[in-house]
């Protein structure tokens, strides 16, 4: 025992020793916070806005928004959709609002100006309402006229996503991004079946596909953590 | 635009609103042997018939438009009620197809046929196989089958218990029921050349339920001929087989 405190005292002597002449001490961590946001970044899908505009069956926007912790980005979308189709034997219509909110994981942790190729997870859900009038013809049970509509539909699907957001000028960020949307779920489908889901699109396949391209302003809440360092050669 | 051009939905046979009806027999859960005649949906202008491969299977079409659809079944000589009920709800499918209705949860009422059963709730949108209603059949019990001679057209035959139904045609094989209420049944031909004659048969009867579904049968055994006026009778099965083989033969 006495030999084991005089060898654990010597290697504290030498220690403190090492500890008083060793001028190039271990650097201050400064990345203790790297899990707080360094900022907000708020957009609107530029896609919506040109249907709204171009198309006649189709008036929409979106808003999305991203908070960054490190390299996981927590994101919310909220948007509205309507759409109205006619046919020779049926007219639809359909109007309501969609949210969505998920993680994107960032892939481009050492880009200098911190842009992002992200793969990341949704979850939507949609209420809306949808109307149908109907004039067709069978050739065994006749003609046939009338109305439907289910005046509250509530819809969720989860989607996977990827995409990009690069910086192009100060606070001014472009991205999109592609969703695979699938596990649709709807209530509220009482008179007839839908036909379409603000936010996910045509039910008339299991999963779909969605594609948005998005103008951001990115406002900072504070500087952001050095990158971490390269590969020495 | 490519890809969405590819994705639009084929405008055919957009309405799932075909139902295969299989025809049973309750014994064997295999295809009957006796078919149907004809089938009617109310409250339209048309009737299915069959065709020799279809006398024991049908597809028909239900209203996409009603929840409710009502057939009347032509077999054996009566006609069966047959209601079958639904979910249809429509949807738009696209501007070019316009609409569809999607039919669901099917069920069938009957209190005609012995028992209807429901083995596939949601129909088609083709006429393929695949059965969505099976009509059982109890098992005969109570029948005989009597093979004369030669064809001959039959004007009527009667009985003090029953109306049997006959045909214009020339026929040799006839379906005979029975009396099951009593041991014993008379029956009187009367063929179109002017001829009648008479057949008077014996036979045990013993109550049982064969089937839960089919309740207490009458059955007929040890059949013989008490009197008849035909050239000969011979006895050359003395029960009722299902499906009905020849009980006698009759030389005319």
């Amino acid at each position: 025992m006495r030999l084991l405190f005089s060898i654990l005292s010597l290697a504290v002597a030498f220690t403190s020793v090492a500890q008083k002449t060793d001028t190039t001490a271990l650097p201050v961590d400064t990345v203790k916070n790297r899990f707080l946001p360094t900022g907000i970044r708020i957009g609107t899908d530029v896609i919506a806005l040109i249907k709204s505009n171009t198309q006649d069956n189709f008036t929409g926007w979106e808003v999305n928004a991203d908070v960054d912790f490190n390299r996981y980005y927590l994101t919310v979308d909220y948007g509205a959709w309507g759409r109205n189709f006619a046919s020779d034997s049926a007219t639809y219509q359909n109007d309501g609002r969609y949210w969505r909110a998920g993680v994107d994981v960032n892939f481009l942790l050492k880009d200098v100006e911190r842009n992002m190729f992200f793969i990341g997870f949704r979850y939507g859900r949609a209420n809306f309402s949808e109307q149908m009038s109907v004039i067709t013809k069978d050739k065994i049970w006749g003609e046939f006229t009338d109305s439907y509509s289910n005046p509250a539909v509530s819809s969720r699907w989860l989607e996977l996503t990827s995409g990009i957001r690069v910086k192009m000028y100060k606070f001014i960020w472009m991205g999109y991004t592609a969703r695979f949307k699938f596990g649709l779920k709807s209530n509220g489908q009482n008179q007839m079946i839908s036909h379409d889901i603000p936010g996910y699109g045509r039910t008339d396949k299991e999963t779909a596909w969605g594609f948005n391209y998005q103008i951001f302003f990115r406002i900072p809440f504070r500087p952001a953590p050095p990158l971490p360092p390269g590969k020495k050669p | 635009m490519a890809i969405s051009c590819l994705d639009q939905p084929d405008c055919f046979s957009l309405n799932n609103n075909i139902v295969g009806i299989a025809f049973k027999r309750l014994s064997t859960n295999r295809a009957d042997t006796i078919g149907w005649q004809t089938i009617t949906p109310a409250g339209t202008n048309i009737a299915y018939v069959p065709t020799p491969t279809t006398v024991t299977f049908v597809n028909v079409h239900v209203d996409p438009f009603s929840n409710s659809t009502q057939f009347a079944i032509e077999a054996g000589g009566k006609v069966y009620d047959l209601r079958l009920d639904y979910l249809s709800r429509p949807q738009f499918v696209s501007e070019d197809c316009g609409e569809k209705f999607v039919i669901s949860d099917l069920k069938v009422f009957s209190e005609a046929f012995d028992s209807v059963r429901v083995a596939a709730p949601t129909p088609k949108s083709q006429p393929v196989t695949g059965t969505n209603i099976e009509v059982f059949r109890c098992p005969n019990t109570s029948t005989i089958k009597v093979r004369l001679s030669s064809a001959i057209s039959i004007a009527s035959i009667q009985t003090s218990y029953t109306t049997i139904a006959t045909t214009p045609d020339a026929i040799s094989d006839i379906l005979l029921p029975l009396n099951t209420a009593e041991s014993q049944s008379s029956i009187t031909f009367n063929f179109t050349d002017g001829r009648t004659r008479t057949l008077v048969l014996n036979y045990e009867r013993e109550s049982r339920q064969l089937y839960h579904a089919c309740g207490s049968q009458v059955v007929i055994s040890e059949l013989s001929v008490a009197s008849h006026t035909f050239t000969d009778v011979k006895v050359t099965r003395t029960s009722i087989q299902d499906p009905n083989q020849v009980n006698l033969e009759i030389t005319l």
